[in-house]
């Protein structure tokens, strides 16, 4: 940034507002970390105490037991994995067809899709709970998998569709001329300038699948074999038996892997939600 | 742009159009035959209709009818929907929602923008900090978040209330009646990141030599902000109403998870007032009372508010948003 930078320096105290905010934001993150090694007696008589000598590393086990954590992350890697897989093999085609089929056709769907942003998906929750049962796939992870590459197809075709109008008519032309199919052109000329598109959609389909709570409690009928992380998490807060210490070591145990994904692709992460919001 | 329109308008290569007059590179096109189109095309729309479209149907057929999955079914008109215009506990739903959306929409707005405003200055080596540090709540799952804000406000045990007593004031119950409210707010404000990254992204787009002539030309910082920084933004501030007034409208499972006293049952009973919120009380109509029509006829209600206020929000934002691409 050059001298004649029209924006401004900030003098330092400006920056104590925020210091706070961020604070604040912290706070419960902090404690959710620093809890789970203490027991509810320390966790109220010494909040801000950090557990280094006496951590109670009991509180992960116990956790990790009483909700078969290692099931229900397994449970919750199989259905985000399968849903990302479906979505986008859902998506390519009918992002490539509403690119570059210039029929009336593809406006429709395309307005269609757009339309689609736009629905409530909780409105089809019940609905969906009953359609599950209609066809016998009430607790079934296959139906909920569906229920995820679907409902997230949109946004999904919308931003598919805008970097595939990039490649240049000629390029995709020529290799018809060769002989290539709609597939192998689909295969050979699109796929590697969409990478980033779908780095992006799977991005965002993998925080939000990993997240989600309603779909997944209601689908699942909160079957112990079939549920996931976030469904299995809050079974430790109930009211008889309230042990912060265990519940906050579940809470951490259950985050690690979106923090992982955090940490690592932070600046993606952010680009992914500014192209979600700009370019639908 | 904004959400559903933008995808509509985008612009055509000239020459290309369906009505355009046929060029070499359109040849190309006339071999795509209708049937590949469709073909590519049928696994989303079977996805569409299957998981979306027929959901909203069928909840529109039962808000019809008495349906509640065991007795014989038949149609009652209207009945559900002039039952509801006179449920006194849906109007306090609905009342707790429009409070919590007349908060959340325009401060989690304005704060991000401030938020932004402040990353888009010169911060040297503290940016980046202030970047993970705001954003991270906004992509938490919902559970954390519910389950740290049960923990650091427990009245009996948080270390909010450990805080005020070792201070010499009384514990408060924060998740008792209408104070639970200010739980739901405080838990919009965690994820306030979001708002924060998009508004940044559009300050960036803004032109730095728009700015630098307004330098020159004695522009004060808060002139510049106003009449140049604003205008600029503007469609992505109309987006983040939207976006903000839809979700806060149905917003309910950090209510849900906040207010239920055992989380591992799907029946959300005991829920303290300040966190009924409309669609919870819908969820609850659902599940625990198992009146599928009426509880159909309370979100087609809530679909008929969603789309009265987004238009209005298009209809006030008319002339006052600056496109590009009208300049």
């Amino acid at each position: 940034m050059g001298k004649s930078d029209p924006r401004l320096r900030l003098p330092w105290y400006a920056h104590v507002p925020v210091w706070l905010y961020a604070a604040a934001l912290v706070a419960p993150l902090f404690f959710v970390v620093v809890s789970a090694g203490k027991n509810n007696l320390e966790i109220f008589t010494r909040p801000f105490y950090l557990p280094i000598n006496d951590f109670q590393w009991s509180n992960f086990s116990e956790a990790w037991t009483r909700t078969q954590m290692g099931l229900a992350l397994l449970n919750s890697v199989l259905v985000v994995t399968a849903s990302l897989a479906v979505n986008l093999l859902l998506a390519l085609p009918a992002a490539y067809s509403i690119a570059r089929w210039r029929g009336r056709g593809g406006r429709i769907s395309e307005a269609i899709f757009a339309l689609g942003l736009l629905i409530p998906g909780f409105a089809a929750l019940v609905p969906t709970v009953l359609m599950s049962i209609a066809v016998g796939m009430y607790q079934n992870r296959g139906f909920l998998v569906a229920v995820f590459a679907a409902t997230s197809l949109p946004l999904a075709v919308i931003l598919l569709a805008q970097f595939m109008r990039s490649v240049p008519d000629e390029l995709e032309e020529s290799a018809m001329l060769d002989g290539a199919n709609r597939l192998r052109i689909l295969w050979h000329v699109y796929l590697p300038v969409i990478v980033p598109g779908m780095a992006t959609i799977s991005i965002l389909n993998f925080l939000g699948f990993w997240n989600e709570y309603l779909f997944s409690l209601v689908l699942l009928g909160g079957d112990p074999q079939l549920r996931t992380v976030q469904v299995a998490l809050p079974t430790l807060a109930s009211r008889t038996e309230t042990h912060y210490g265990i519940l906050m070591a579940g809470t951490l145990i259950s985050i690690i892997p979106v923090l992982i994904v955090y940490v690592a692709l932070q600046k993606q992460i952010e680009k992914a939600l500014v192209d979600g919001a700009v370019k639908s | 742009m904004t959400a559903a329109p933008a995808g509509l308008l985008v612009e055509e290569p000239v020459g290309t159009g369906p009505d355009a007059p046929p060029t070499p590179s359109a040849r190309g096109w006339r071999r795509y035959k209708s049937s590949t189109f469709y073909a590519f095309m049928t696994p989303w729309i079977l996805g569409f209709v299957g998981l979306t479209i027929f959901p909203l149907g069928f909840a529109l057929w039962m808000s019809f009818t008495n349906y509640d999955g065991i007795s014989r079914t038949s149609g009652v008109g209207f009945e559900n929907y002039t039952r509801a215009l006179a449920d006194t506990d849906l109007h306090h739903a609905l009342l707790v929602t429009l409070g919590l959306m007349a908060i959340t929409v325009p401060l989690g707005i304005v704060l991000g923008l401030a938020l932004a405003l402040l990353l888009n200055l010169n911060l040297g080596f503290i940016r980046p900090a202030y970047r993970a540090v705001l954003y991270l709540p906004s992509i938490l799952p919902v559970t954390t978040g519910a389950l740290a804000f049960r923990m650091v406000f427990d009245q009996d045990v948080g270390p909010v209330n450990s805080i005020l007593i070792s201070l010499g004031l009384d514990a408060v119950p924060w998740f008792q009646g209408g104070s639970s409210f200010w739980m739901l707010l405080a838990f919009m404000f965690w994820g306030i990141g979001a708002n924060m990254v998009i508004s940044l992204a559009s300050l960036q787009a803004v032109p730095r030599e728009l700015l630098e002539a307004a330098v020159v030309d004695g522009a004060g910082a808060f002139q510049r902000l106003l009449r140049i920084t604003l205008p600029m933004i503007s469609p992505i501030l109309l987006f983040q109403i939207v976006t903000g007034v839809i979700s806060a409208l149905q917003m309910f499972v950090p209510a849900m998870l906040m207010g239920n006293s055992n989380m591992s049952t799907l029946d959300p009973t005991g829920v303290p007032e300040g966190l009924q919120v409309y669609m919870l009380y819908v969820y609850m109509t659902y599940f625990s009372m198992g009146e599928f029509g009426y509880a159909s006829a309370m979100l087609w209600l809530l679909f008929i508010v969603i789309v009265i206020f987004t238009a209005l929000v298009f209809w006030l934002s008319k002339g006052r948003v600056f496109y590009a691409s009208e300049a």
